[in-house]
């Protein structure tokens, strides 16, 4: 894994928060679909952290053992890394049971699996579909697989700090709340400046 | 002279609003706002037209924004921007009266909006 490049400047930070930010609404739009009810999204936020401190930051009362279940899949495009889509394990089971009545069968089960799976795959591949239709690039993505365990465990703990976008979501009742992560390289910052100026400049055509 | 109040807390889009704006009507006034707070500060400057809101803000989000403005000037038209195309949020800003313009903004979204609010 390449090193970040941390030369991110707070008008670039800016950019990549609003373009993650309109590229969770189409997706965001569809779960609230799925699950009948409104979902409500955080402001993102553009961070430089370690694994650790992400993995910890999962459940903070519990720490870096906290059970979770997550989706994850690597990217390639203007950005490359690696985007998670992250719940409190039991946080997600309740989202389980709110697609298919009665179906929870614990974190490591199948109906867990693929009803996890499919909800990372719409929302992280759903943003990054936006996302790549914005800066008119391309990103190529991985199929996602699906993780139960300790957050440390799931997320990893290497120290080395890596920027990330992180965007929270909430079913509206309270039924359920999970945190999409996209952890970044960024491959070219003159590519994406570029996306962004010809984006700017799309709006004012 | 026109004034138009845009209000997002991302420099990004209040650039995308803003230069929309200007290719539509380049001798309008343009006062931006970083949130809700900012942009009641500002409406003393100069009486807005129109009003163009981010909903996804830190602090008061842009339907509460949109209902601080509408009780100050209750004619105020207010267009909440947002990528957030739930149909919960599109009815929430309608009820309010204000037109729900879909993120990303293009010059004809915000033609339709002007043209929608007698501008």
């Amino acid at each position: 894994m390449t090193r970040p490049d941390f030369a991110v400047d707070e008008a670039a930070a800016d950019a990549i928060a609003e373009l993650f930010n309109i590229g969770m609404g189409e997706p965001a739009a569809a779960l609230s679909v799925m699950v009948g009810e409104p979902v409500v999204l955080s402001v993102p936020s553009v961070t430089v952290a370690r694994r650790a401190d992400i993995a910890a930051d999962v459940v903070p009362a519990v720490g870096a053992a906290a059970p979770v279940c997550a989706v994850l899949g690597s990217f390639r495009g203007p950005f490359s890394g690696e985007a998670m889509l992250v719940f409190p394990a039991g946080a997600g089971l309740a989202l389980v049971d709110r697609l298919v009545p009665g179906g929870a069968d614990g974190p490591d089960g199948e109906t867990a699996r693929d009803a996890l799976t499919e909800i990372g795959n719409i929302i992280l591949n759903g943003c990054l579909a936006s996302f790549a239709n914005l800066v008119e690039g391309e990103v190529e993505s991985g199929v996602p697989c699906y993780r139960a365990g300790p957050a440390d465990q799931v997320i990893g703990t290497a120290a080395d700090p890596v920027l990330f976008v992180r965007i929270d979501m909430a079913l509206e009742s309270g039924l359920s709340h999970g945190r999409a992560l996209f952890l970044l390289e960024i491959a070219s910052l003159d590519s994406f400046r570029d996306a962004v100026r010809r984006l700017v400049g799309g709006a004012a055509a | 002279m026109t004034t138009v109040l845009v209000v997002d807390d991302s420099r990004l889009a209040r650039e995308m609003v803003s230069g929309a704006i200007a290719a539509l009507h380049p001798d309008w006034t343009i006062v931006t706002a970083v949130d809700g707070d900012d942009a009641l500060n500002r409406l003393a400057e100069a009486a807005p037209a129109a009003a163009l809101v981010d909903f996804n803000m830190p602090g008061m989000d842009g339907l509460t924004l949109a209902g601080h403005l509408r009780e100050r000037m209750p004619q105020l038209p207010v267009g909440i921007l947002t990528a957030n195309v739930q149909d919960a949020l599109r009815r929430k800003a309608e009820e309010l009266g204000c037109r729900f313009i879909p993120k990303p903004v293009t010059v004809d979204k915000i033609r339709t909006f002007f043209t929608g609010a007698g501008l």
